[in-house]
């Protein structure tokens, strides 16, 4: 179990601004070759070359007909299967409305918890968030090995400037979960 | 939490669990969700209106930026409601009297035997670092404004 997973996020066709603030925080836990980014949907090819310029070890293309529509169950079940064939140690959300209804069963899976709606990244890695509705702060350790699952708050990690790739573009690869209507 | 609460209620074999959103103290807002998970249920968050239909539940959800979200789910079902969505409705003095009637089970959680080690823990909780200080921004009025939407967008953080 290694590197970073980021499940990046769609929004009006191209990779939405959480996604890129999620992927600043993962370059906190791991460097560029040790992170993976994934783009979920029926039809990904266009946001996978969108990431592929950017400072990632690859890009996964978690692609399936029954993915046009996002649903807690068919996200959960897709990401399972992703998450089980690349073991990463970390994954990292960003936390908006759709992860914070699948993210948590997500995890569930993996007899983990999230660790959700982080503001800031210690070594070790600690995770800080806000407690008492941000009366408070508090910092969270993983415990058990992982993979250990975060979702970063909006703004807290800046994705402004994006840096590109250099050379190539990252690798994309299509990966098909098994999932079924019924 | 989820864990307890899920194996507190699989007995009763409901057909609609309805949770709250997030706490007011962690503010975690996964109870329900995993809940609907330990139990095999399917379920929908953010929930601001519920309809019945003849093949289970019509929910309207809140997404960002102002959108909602129509779904039509099977039951049993898991709903984790958003404040606001509903007019509170008090009890009447019949429903106070009748609720005195009602049944209560206490389940002990140590006979609930849904003990895990926690994945992550809470080592530390302090007070967030606030400082009240005046600044100065130098250079041009252009790099000035730059720096202001700057500390504003994330020091701030209110654009």
């Amino acid at each position: 179990m290694s590197g970073v997973l980021v499940v990046l996020e769609e929004r009006a066709g191209r990779i939405g601004r959480p996604g890129w603030e999620a992927a600043a925080a993962a370059r906190q836990l791991a460097g560029p070759d040790s992170i993976a980014v994934a783009v979920v949907g029926a039809q990904t090819e266009a946001l996978a070359v969108e990431a592929a310029g950017r400072p990632f070890a690859k890009v996964l293309r978690v692609e399936h007909p029954l993915l046009a529509l996002y649903t807690a169950d068919g996200f959960k079940l897709a990401l399972e299967q992703l998450i089980r064939a690349e073991s990463p140690e970390f994954v990292v959300f960003p936390h908006t409305y759709q992860v914070r209804d699948y993210a948590p069963a997500l995890a569930a899976r993996f007899s983990q918890s999230l660790v959700s709606d982080v503001v800031g990244i210690e070594p070790g890695p600690v995770f800080l968030r806000q407690l008492m509705q941000g009366r408070l702060a508090g910092a969270y350790r993983p415990q058990n090995g992982g993979p250990c699952f975060v979702s970063v708050q909006a703004g807290s990690f800046r994705a402004e400037s994006p840096e590109a790739r250099a050379g190539a573009p990252a690798a994309i690869t299509l990966f098909t979960p098994t999932l079924s209507a019924e | 939490v989820a864990r307890l609460l899920a194996e507190a209620i699989r007995p009763e074999n409901p057909d609609l669990v309805l949770t709250g959103l997030q706490s007011e103290d962690l503010g975690l807002g996964q109870t329900g969700v995993i809940m609907a998970e330990l139990l095999g249920l399917p379920h929908s968050t953010l929930i601001l209106q519920v309809e019945k239909t003849e093949t289970g539940l019509k929910v309207k959800r809140e997404l960002e930026e102002g959108w909602f979200q129509s779904i039509e789910l099977p039951t049993p079902a898991l709903l984790t409601i958003q404040s606001g969505g509903n007019k509170l409705r008090y009890a009447t003095l019949l429903g106070i009297k009748r609720a005195k009637t009602k049944e209560v089970r206490s389940v002990a959680a140590a006979d609930l035997g849904a003990e895990a080690p926690p994945s992550a823990v809470l080592e530390r909780v302090a007070l967030p670092q606030k400082q009240k200080s005046t600044q100065f921004l130098s250079g041009s009025p252009k790099e000035a404004a730059a720096a202001l939407v700057e500390k504003l967008k994330f020091e701030v953080r209110v654009l």
